[in-house]
């Protein structure tokens, strides 16, 4: 999911910038400060996932957990992704600098349209909160996929092949996230369940 | 009690991240090295599975003057031959890789790297007449054989060359920094120390 340095468009990478910019001053206006280190657990979680390598299907992906900081952070997760994604291009050569912006608008805005889908329904106990998570897990790999294709097709359409090929790869990994998601939303339901309340709205 | 279940589950989560071989994640990289006048080049994701069908390009590093470009195969290996004019004006060569999913990676292969330190003194020359002949009185036998130094030294180069090959492969490989734990901890040192730093300010503000 970590677009390289020189791949996309200027107007696509300003483009991206933009809406990462709008976003995490957003996020950080909503932030409760009050709940500083449950976000910034959130965050080394975030940062580790993408070390959890899936070797399901044709290409090769990692975790994200942008549904889980979807869900559980809402705007919050812009900043909360921005940090991860910079502190793995310094520690992991994942990325890059021009591309931050785009890269954590790929990732973070799928997880808040997630967070405005499914955040009534997560808000309830039992089932209900559960088809939440997974749904979140899912839709939020299926967007972030649909958006990082849409930037390469807009910086050269030559990369529709490769842009059909992306989503195919990450099919695997929408199951996989969307399990996931679930299963960390009702663990933390059980054992810290004033996690799951960050409420940022 | 509920917290101290918390700990431990995110512990042996972390232990099984940290323990977990293939847990390398979605980064295209690209290496090169010099065999025997080709340039090989090997293609890898960062999972350490070969990049297929990538789009692999020669440039000179000065002026980005496309040299050659070409697809890696089902190894994600590309050779391809020195390029007569980078040979000639001693080119520092810059190979990119782009697997066209947004993946990109890199490689500069200076000239000294697959050229050799100095300028190509030796041209191979054939056999000169006025190599040193068997004396008369010497008794030739068949399976005597007069070398002069420019064949010794080509034979040396070429069992050199063979011999080099694998370890100028594994030299290159390596060369790729992997994320290590140091790494992890350390990204994990920075989040903490980015909500100590909120939560400093937060504390400021409150009367």
């Amino acid at each position: 999911m970590h677009i390289s340095e020189g791949v996309l468009s200027p107007s696509i990478l300003a483009t991206g910038g933009a809406v990462a910019f709008a976003g995490t001053a957003i996020g950080l206006k909503k932030l409760d400060y009050d709940k500083v280190m449950n976000v910034s657990l959130l965050t080394a979680t975030f940062f580790v996932a993408s070390l959890i390598h899936v070797p399901i299907g044709p290409g090769s992906v990692h975790l994200i957990l942008g549904g889980l900081m979807g869900i559980l952070l809402g705007w919050s997760c812009f900043p909360v992704i921005l940090v991860a994604l910079f502190l793995q291009m310094i520690f992991f050569q994942y990325g890059g600098l021009i591309v931050l912006g785009a890269n954590t608008t790929i990732m973070a805005l799928p997880a808040v349209i997630c967070f405005y889908l499914f955040r009534p329904w997560f808000e309830k106990n039992g089932k209900k909160r559960q088809v939440a998570a997974f749904s979140c897990g899912f839709l939020s790999v299926l967007l972030s996929s649909l958006l990082m294709s849409l930037a390469l097709f807009s910086t050269d359409s030559g990369f529709l092949h490769a842009s059909l090929l992306i989503i195919g790869a990450q099919i695997p990994l929408m199951f996989i996230e969307g399990i996931i998601t679930m299963f960390a939303v009702s663990f933390l339901a059980k054992v810290q369940p004033e996690f799951l309340q960050i409420k940022v709205l | 009690m509920k917290r101290s279940t918390l700990v431990k589950a995110v512990l042996v989560t972390l232990f099984v991240l940290l323990n977990c071989p293939t847990s390398q994640a979605h980064k295209i990289r690209i290496f090169a090295w010099e065999e025997s006048g080709t340039i090989k080049t090997e293609t890898k994701f960062g999972s350490g599975r070969s990049g297929i069908n990538a789009v692999v390009t020669v440039t000179n590093r000065e002026n980005n003057e496309v040299l050659l470009s070409g697809k890696t195969d089902d190894k994600g290996a590309f050779s391809f031959p020195i390029p007569e004019t980078a040979k000639a004006n001693r080119y520092n060569l810059n190979i990119v890789v782009n697997s066209g999913d947004g993946h990109k990676g890199s490689w500069f292969l200076d000239a000294a790297d697959y050229l050799g330190t100095g300028p190509d003194t030796t041209p191979p020359a054939p056999l000169s007449p006025d190599t040193p002949k068997i004396s008369d009185n010497q008794q030739p036998s068949s399976s005597t054989y007069v070398i002069n130094d420019q064949q010794l030294s080509r034979l040396i180069e070429s069992a050199l060359e063979k011999k080099l090959a694998p370890i100028k492969r594994s030299l290159a490989e390596q060369q790729e920094k992997k994320p290590t734990f140091q790494d992890i901890l350390g990204g994990i040192g920075y989040i903490l120390g980015l909500a100590g730093i909120a939560a400093y300010f937060k504390s400021k503000t409150k009367p």
